[in-house]
Formats: structure tokens, sequence, C-alpha cells
């Protein structure tokens, strides 16, 4: 039994409102129709105003968020798949900044692009370099400052990597793939193989470098606070063979750690 | 740095209150041109949902606070859900009015977030007892978390509801009554509401209550058509047209100088484009403040 307008409660009515909105359009009930006055132009015009709002406002995050993915996609089809993802995807909080987190996956379950298994890892690339961007700003280790501690001082310390960092593994040559993005022309066809890529913001600026696949296991034992002396132990134990002091002077000089509080 | 626990340190004193009534939204694009021109502009504006988290956006930001007083002007509260506004967003805005001490801090009279679905659009509410109750309990609940008064700013629609039991200027006076806080006034988004819906502008400016009114805006629209019907879209990528300035030159005899913005968020122009739009606002403020003089 419809709901009669007069009864229907806010909740209910920005429910239907927000249903309306969201998707494509869709036939509205009368109990929805009757809440409102016409004129002399249609509800569905009207409401076609908010609906164009919502998603091309998402579908345009998307694609600020994602432009490498976009220029392999090339810009018509972007926009079509941005739109699609806006229709199924709604942001959890009014933070657009933060919107657009599942991209990837939902290009891995897009049919149409099972042909470019790439396009998923390529897409967590941008996510991560979109995460660093916004992280909250902390302050990393001053490796001169932690030169001049003893011994000792330096083999307590526990490190853990700094808000703005994030590790990327991909079993595709990203990293060619970010040349050929932007515009480096030696780059004409994919080598095969893996890659490991440091996504990190030492400032202002979002950065990223490839990395050898010792040292992103090193960087990994990271992600959680870890006493600098037992992750070197543990790291030289595993990898025999490595010269530590070259790797621990390019990856400090990179200020992606700070001390764990 | 440490942008998050950041002070504004400057040699020179930190402007609080504008020095003159106009203002120019401060958009990224503009970022640099604002910092390294100085336009003479009175005050900025920002959406402080753009600054959650850290990074550049905060550096630059930081940078043209010291420059000129500050406005956020949030549009993720949507504090006309039936649903109480998250703490930790208003705790976030909290955090922000803490390190850049802004001189206003506004939201608009409607809603996006619908359970667990924030949809990215200041959506209409029905003016009924029930919807001014749920707007004033929130619009209390973030005053309260902000530890200050807020501006409410009337929202631009393209529906109107069989429902209302009052129109939208006893709505935002009901308001600004119940809760304390002060009005935005938005003449563009009236104007649009008046051709949308069929009312009269100047009947609705002259309804509202002048003492809440604190800030004003401006901006551009656009016409959309639909085969024979057509609907003004408040869409902030124009100048501002000249029914819309005869309005606010209305509007400011009715409530005095009160800093006015030029939003202009989309379809960016160059800043100086900006900046002289703002100055044709500070023209009519001035002329009315010389007219006053004279009659006093």
């Amino acid at each position: 039994m419809p709901i009669k307008n007069s009864a229907m409660k806010l909740h209910n009515i920005q429910d239907n409102f927000a249903d309306h909105v969201g998707q494509d359009e869709t036939s509205m009930d009368d109990s929805f129709r009757s809440l409102f006055k016409t004129g002399s132009i249609t509800l569905e015009n009207r409401m076609s105003v908010y609906r164009n709002n919502v998603i091309k406002s998402l579908r345009d995050a998307i694609i600020a968020t994602y432009p490498m993915t976009g220029k392999m996609l090339g810009a018509d089809y972007m926009k079509k798949l941005a739109r699609l993802y806006a229709l199924d995807h709604k942001p959890s909080q009014a933070d657009l900044n933060l919107y657009g987190e599942n991209f990837a996956d939902f290009i891995a379950d897009f049919k149409p692009l099972s042909k470019y298994p790439y396009l998923p890892d390529l897409a967590k690339l941008e996510w991560a370099m979109n995460e660093c961007y916004f992280a909250a700003d902390d302050t990393a280790l001053d490796p001169a400052a932690l030169a001049q501690q003893s011994p000792e001082t330096q083999a307590s310390l526990t490190l853990v990597l700094r808000n703005a960092v994030r590790l990327c593994h991909a079993p595709y040559r990203l990293d060619q793939i970010q040349s050929l993005c932007a515009g480096d022309s030696a780059v004409t066809a994919l080598e095969n193989g893996s890659c490991t890529i440091l996504v990190y913001r030492p400032d202002l600026d979002v950065m990223t470098m490839p990395l050898q696949p010792y040292e992103y296991d090193f960087l990994k034992s990271f992600q959680q606070p870890r006493n600098l002396s037992e992750a070197l132990e543990d790291f030289t134990a595993q990898h025999n063979g490595i010269d530590i002091l070259p790797m621990l002077e390019k990856l400090f000089s990179c200020g992606i750690f700070k001390i764990h509080q | 740095m440490d942008f998050c626990t950041q002070q504004i340190n400057s040699k020179h004193p930190i402007p609080q209150n504008p020095i003159k009534e106009s203002g120019i939204g401060l958009r990224s694009a503009h970022y640099k041109d604002i910092i390294e021109q100085k336009p003479n502009t009175g005050w900025i504006e920002v959406h402080p949902e753009n600054y959650f988290g850290g990074g550049a956006h905060r550096h630059y930001l930081g940078k043209a606070r010291e420059l000129y007083p500050l406005s956020f002007h949030a549009v993720g509260l949507s504090m006309g859900s039936d649903q109480t506004v998250p703490q930790d967003h208003i705790n976030k805005i909290k955090e922000l009015i803490d390190i850049y001490q802004p001189f206003q801090i506004s939201d608009h009279a409607s809603w996006s977030a619908s359970g667990n679905a924030h949809l990215n659009d200041l959506l209409p509410l029905p003016y009924t007892a029930e919807a001014l109750q749920r707007l004033c309990d929130n619009v209390s609940r973030v005053q309260d978390g902000i530890g200050r008064k807020m501006l409410v700013e009337n929202p631009s629609s393209y529906v109107a509801y069989q429902i209302d039991d009052m129109t939208e200027y006893e709505f935002m006076n009901e308001l600004a009554q119940k809760t304390g806080c002060g009005l935005l006034l938005d003449i563009n988004n009236i104007y649009v509401q008046s051709k949308n819906h069929g009312f009269d502008a100047y009947h609705y400016i002259d309804n509202i209550n002048a003492k809440p009114v604190a800030e004003m805006h401006l901006a551009g629209h656009i016409q959309r058509t639909f085969g024979d019907e057509s609907i003004l879209v408040d869409s902030h990528n124009q100048h501002v047209c000249d029914d819309v300035w005869q309005l606010y030159r209305h509007a400011i005899n009715r409530f005095g100088s009160v800093p006015t913005l030029i939003e202009w968020d989309a379809d960016l122009p160059a800043l100086q484009t900006l900046v002289a739009e703002a100055d044709k606002a500070q023209e009519i403020i001035d002329a009315h403040k010389e007219q006053c003089h004279e009659a006093a």
C-alpha cells in the first residue's frame, strides 16, 4: 500500500530521493511523485538536474584520481567506465578525496577489459598515489640526526613507515606504463616481468621509485612498527650477500621512516 | 613540516577580519597566483573538506592564510539529513578551525547523506516542522562541537515540495531564531529558485529577518533546456548576471555591508577575472556606505 505523502517521514523522503538521483532514470511511483509541485517543468526534468550533479561529480572525481588509467583507456571510454562505477558506488563520507578506493576491483571484474590484466594494478598504483597525497602529515626521521646517535641508541629505535608511504607490487612492468603515460617515447612495448614500486610523499609532491625486490622486502617489514636492529638481523639472514649500507643510505634519504612513538 | 599540528607563523600580524567586504574563493588552480600576486581582495573562502588529511593543499592554505582573512564554507556536514552529523566530520573541521582561525564558518540548509550513501550534492529539504527540528538539532550539534556560531546558507533547488508547511524564508528565519545561527544569503540561489518555482525574489529578501544575515554569496548560473522547458541551474561557472546584481543591490540596502563572496567553482577563469567580479560587488557596497553616510 503506497504511503500517503502527508505521512511520509523525512527519512523515507530522503531514502526515496537518494534512490532516484543516485541511479539512472527510474520510474517514480505515485506516492513519491505526489510529494512535489510540478508547474510547467516536469518532475523528471527537475530530478534529472540533481541526478546529473550527483553522478557527474562522482564520475569526475574518479577521472581526476586515475589519470594514467584514463590515458590508457582513452578519455571517452574512461568517462563511461567512471560513470558506471559512480552508479554502483556511492561515497560513504563527504570527503571526496577518499572516493574511488575500489575502482581497481571494479576494473578487474569488468569483463570487457579482461584483455588488459595490468589495468587493475595500474589503478592500485594510482590509488596508492592518491592516498599518499592526502595522508596526514607527520615528521620524517632525519638521517643526519640518526647518524649522530650512538650505535646502542640506533639499535634500540623502533621505526615505522610514514603515513604518506605505500608499497606496490605487480606482475607487470608498471614502471614502464608510468613512463608511457608520461610521454616517454623510449617505451615502445611492455617488457615481461614484475615490478615493485615505492610511492611516497616526502614533502608536498608524491613521488614513485622502482625498488629492488630485497628493498621491497625490507620496507614491507616496517609497515608495522619494527625495531631497527631486529629488522636488520632478519634481513641479513634472508638476503645473504646484499650490501646493506647502500640500501639503507638510499632508503633513509627518501624521508620515508618515522620514529614510532 | 608537520602541517597537522601547524600553527600559522608569520613575521607579520595574521589578518583576522576582512579589510573590505568582498572576497573570492581559493581554488587549487589559483594557489600559486594568489600567493605570488597577492590580489587586492578582502578575504578568501575555502571548503574545509578539501583540507582533511595533509599535504600540499594545507601548505598553500597556510601560505594564503598569512595574507588574507579566511572563511570556511563547508559542503559535507549534511545538516538536513534525518541522521546525526558524524562527530568525526565535526572534529576534523574543529581541528582546521584551531589551525587556520577563520572569521566565518558556514554550511547549507540541505542534505547529502542518506543511510551510508553520501550523494555529492546539496539536496532540497521539505519545509516542514519535522525537517526544521532535525536541521536545528544538527546545527546546534555542530555549533556545540566547534564551540562557536555558524552561518547556514539557503540552497538553490530544482524541485519544490507539496508538503511544505512554510516558505523557505520562514524556514530560514525560524532556524536562526531557534539555534542562534547566522544566515548566509546566496542571492543567486534566491534568483534561480524564484525562476524555477515562480515566486518574487524581492519579496523573499524583504521577508528575511535582517539581524542574523552575516554574509552573502553571488554566483553565475546556466539555463538547461529540455525541449520547450527550461530550468536555471546554479552552476558557479559564469559571471553574475545583471538581474542578480540588481537583486544584490536591493539586498545590500536591506542587510547592510556584509561580507560577500564571488563563488566560481567550475570552468575557473583567470584570477584577475574573479577579482574584477568581486570589485563589482565592492562598488555596490561602497555606494551603499556612501548613501548611508550622506543620509546621516
